[in-house]
């Protein structure tokens, strides 16, 4: 045999994206094909929506903005978040105890190869979920699309710092779950409980100010506010939102702290099962 | 690092390996050497420590105590170029269901800096034909073989086969020992856990069994039979004759099985040749009849082993 292997000769960052881009078109490929579960995650939020908009088919109080309008953009923000808290937690879980990391643990590929993976797949579900969204929005509730320089950049950082904070955190706490079968119950009941404490199913200044203020802890309210700050109309900020204001500055200071804590949670505890 | 040296050098080394899960010892001071194209076996019943033991050779859990050196490094610190140089086969580990065998394989190849070629795995495994097919497809046998070609995809010096062909049916199982046998015959060193015998048998040049975390036997298969288990003599006497008209050595030893008799003896040579003595020593052409031999099964070596009763094989008709 004349086959030496000494050291990978290519440059580790360069694998690992190359290897990462494999890992890219390889979830792409399994998440395509597993119909079923993408339809009825795509399903749920857009079942809410129109459930939603169905019932209260009033304005909310003080403002001319209707409830399905007014709930379009908290629903994108919850679906957003569960790409990550719920989706990619639950899968990277359920890979942890059914093998699939173990085998991946003893070949030589990079554990931030399989994460830029689990990560490109969040960012696609995420969007996904918002376009399809956006599409019932805009065609049952007459949600506006962005249209000026100023809302399509707000609804851009929102988003990417949203899917971001998603992403790893969804890492973060996929090491939760003591089992496969758990995974899939594990993540929802808490991320239920901050979708109606964070202004999403249930108008943000109707709620009592100290559940206000808890919920300011979590990127959830921010998401949403964020959100809220893209598609409705602007005079929506000054009569609906506590205090007449969205407060994006801090929100977006609290989501970076998020993405922060995520990533170091996840770059210390994510590392394919291999005891250290 | 000189590659000849390297080559030469045993390709796993060993000493006192433990652990400890709480106040459980599951492997309890394990001496490992395994030489480079060498094919060992770790047999030992569920729960003995085998694929702890593995696991610690791979890199997948620490040890509590002892030094292990694998290709001339400590898997507690292996890197991805000392991975690339592995592989392995696990009971448990499944990849992405929806994914095809060919999208699979061509995946985990392009992990190795030097992977086999696609086609010639595919060909090696039987895996033709199958190549466009979603794995939560594959039958029991043909997902194994797709485990066993992920496994050997990076062209591994070292192979790690945690029980291959448990599950499995017969034939399949013929055809991934020859696959195995092969891969040796290529000179890839192969570590291997299982409870099957037979296994160990037709594949193991060594074996180590093991019990409770601890190696109780090690040595040549070939040794493992004539190990603690002993041969049984049996014999019919004609009438007159009775047990009391053997010489006492034999008659003590003697037990009474339906009309025949039988002398359980590690060495059955002497008690024969005794025999033999006494028969030709006796006025009557033929005192004794359908005299046979028994050697320990391996199943009676190994069972012998883990300390179960001993009972001897049924011997002749």
């Amino acid at each position: 045999m004349t086959i030496t292997i000494d050291t990978i000769a290519e440059a580790g960052a360069t694998r690992a994206l190359r290897l990462g881009l494999v890992r890219t078109r390889l979830e792409m490929i399994a998440l395509l094909r597993a119909k079923d579960a993408v339809i009825f995650t795509l399903a749920l939020p857009v079942m809410l929506l129109l459930l939603f908009g169905a019932i209260f088919g009033d304005t909310l109080e003080g403002t001319n903005v209707t409830v399905g309008q007014w709930f379009t953009p908290g629903i994108i923000a919850a679906s957003v978040l569960s790409a990550g808290l719920v989706n990619l937690a639950t899968s990277l879980a359920i890979e942890r105890h059914d093998g699939t990391l173990r085998r991946l643990a003893l070949t030589p590929l990079p554990t931030a190869s399989y994460l830029i993976g689990k990560i490109a797949m969040t960012f696609l579900l995420a969007a996904g979920m918002t376009i399809v969204l956006l599409g019932v929005g805009v065609a049952a509730f007459d949600v506006d699309l962005p249209t000026n320089g100023g809302d399509l950049a707000g609804f851009a950082w929102v988003f990417l710092l949203g899917v971001t904070a998603a992403a790893v955190l969804g890492v973060a706490l996929s090491s939760l779950p003591r089992s496969a079968k758990s995974a899939a119950v594990v993540f929802t009941p808490p991320f239920l409980f901050l979708q109606f404490i964070s202004g999403v199913f249930i108008e943000f200044s109707s709620i009592p100010a100290w559940m206000r203020t808890f919920s300011g802890i979590f990127p959830l309210r921010w998401l949403a506010a964020g959100m809220r700050a893209v598609f409705l109309p602007d005079q929506f900020e000054a009569t609906a939102e506590p205090g007449g204001s969205y407060d994006l500055t801090f929100g977006a200071a609290v989501l970076s702290a998020w993405v922060l804590i995520g990533f170091t949670v996840a770059v210390r505890t994510f590392n394919f099962g291999r005891e250290r | 690092m000189n590659t000849s040296t390297c080559r030469r050098a045993p390709a796993i080394v060993a000493t006192d390996i433990q652990r400890t899960y709480g106040s459980v010892q599951a492997v309890a001071g394990v001496d490992l050497e395994v030489e480079r194209g060498e094919i060992i076996a770790i047999l030992g019943p569920n729960g003995a420590g085998k694929t702890t033991l593995v696991e610690i050779l791979e890199g997948l859990r620490r040890r509590t105590a002892g030094t292990v050196s694998v290709l001339g490094q400590d898997p507690q610190h292996g890197d991805s170029a000392w991975r690339a140089r592995i592989g392995a086969v696990l009971q448990l580990g499944t990849e992405t269901d929806e994914l095809t065998v060919s999208e699979t394989l061509h995946a985990h190849a392009s992990y190795y800096p030097a992977p086999r070629a696609a086609a010639d795995i595919v060909h090696a495994l039987d895996l033709t034909g199958l190549e466009g097919r979603r794995v939560r497809l594959l039958s029991g046998g043909q997902r194994r073989r797709l485990d066993i070609a992920l496994g050997i995809v990076g062209k591994p010096e070292l192979l790690f086969l945690d029980e291959p062909t448990t599950g499995l049916d017969a034939e399949v199982r013929r055809s991934i020992w020859r696959l195995i046998q092969s891969l040796v015959d290529n000179g890839t060193t192969v570590v291997m856990t299982t409870h099957y015998l037979d296994e160990v048998e037709y594949l193991a040049e060594r074996t180590m069994v093991m019990v409770d975390g601890a190696i109780v036997w090690s040595g040549k298969t070939s040794n493992l039979r004539n190990t603690s288990a002993r041969s049984s003599v049996t014999f019919e006497l004609r009438a007159p004759f009775t047990v009391s008209d053997l010489p006492a050595s034999l008659a003590e030893a003697s037990t009474q099985a339906g009309d025949r008799l039988a002398i359980e003896t590690d060495d059955s040579t002497r008690v024969v040749s005794e025999l033999m003595q006494w028969a030709s020593s006796i006025d009557d052409p033929n005192p004794v009849g359908n005299l046979q031999v028994g050697r320990p099964s391996l199943e009676d070596s190994y069972l012998a082993l883990l300390g179960t009763t001993y009972t001897p094989t049924e011997v002749g008709s």
